[in-house]
């Protein structure tokens, strides 16, 4: 008798055939180059490990129950949001240094190549500082 | 913020496991709630709360937490 698997969690299975999908593409183009590395090859089995764990776990209820039930927890929201937090003003910090110390460099040594990197990083940095002013605003808004 | 989750439900015979599948959270949420690391939500307070059937005001110690934050407002007011 012929049993229709149902998928429980849409998002889930979508990500895993997402991953497995590069896995094997990774595999494919690596065997297809003829240039095949073991950190290619790594990389494709883990990426298709995860996502047929990805898809497997989709198609349990319980698993998928467990999964959701993650995604919703309070306390993972609030540590998410933390952890987006810090590691934004990480970057912010980082870029920012890395901005002073390639007009420093540039400065220092003439090399116009420093001021190039410079504008790069002044317009990541700007980028995530509105960024934020504009999140700021809307939250601010509708919370 | 101190509470009395985990005396009351060691009260009632429950798992950490068992008293985060009734009140939908995961389990770590429960640790981290009897190790006072995490302040649960207004309604999660109420749903545990009514597992054991105790007020929220009892779960929660919110008169002896709003002494104690009262404390050290005032600590703080006199140190500014």
């Amino acid at each position: 008798m012929k049993r229709n698997r149902r998928i429980y969690n849409k998002k889930g299975f979508a990500a895993g055939a997402f991953m497995a999908a590069l896995g094997v593409l990774n595999l494919a183009l690596d065997l297809a180059r003829g240039a095949v590395e073991w950190s290619g090859v790594l990389l494709g089995a883990a990426l298709l490990a995860l996502g047929v764990g990805g898809m497997a776990r989709s198609l349990s209820r319980r698993l998928a129950r467990e999964d959701r039930l993650e995604q919703r927890d309070e306390r993972n929201r609030l540590v998410q949001l933390r952890t987006g937090r810090a590691a934004l003003r990480i970057a912010q910090g980082v870029s920012f240094a890395l901005l002073a110390g390639a007009l420093a460099a540039g400065k220092l040594t003439g090399y116009e190549g420093f001021f190039g990197i410079a504008v790069g990083l002044g317009l990541s940095v700007s980028v995530s500082l509105f960024g934020e002013m504009f999140a700021f605003l809307y939250y601010e808004h509708k919370t | 913020m101190k509470n009395r989750v985990r005396e009351f439900r060691r009260a009632a015979g429950l798992t950490q496991q068992q008293l985060a599948e009734r009140v939908r959270v995961s389990a770590r949420t429960i640790i981290s709630i009897e190790k006072e690391q995490y302040s649960p939500s207004l309604m999660l307070a109420y749903r545990i709360a009514r597992v054991f059937g105790v007020s929220v005001e009892a779960l929660c110690c919110l008169a002896e937490n709003m002494e104690q934050e009262d404390a050290r407002y005032e600590a703080e007011q006199e140190n500014l």
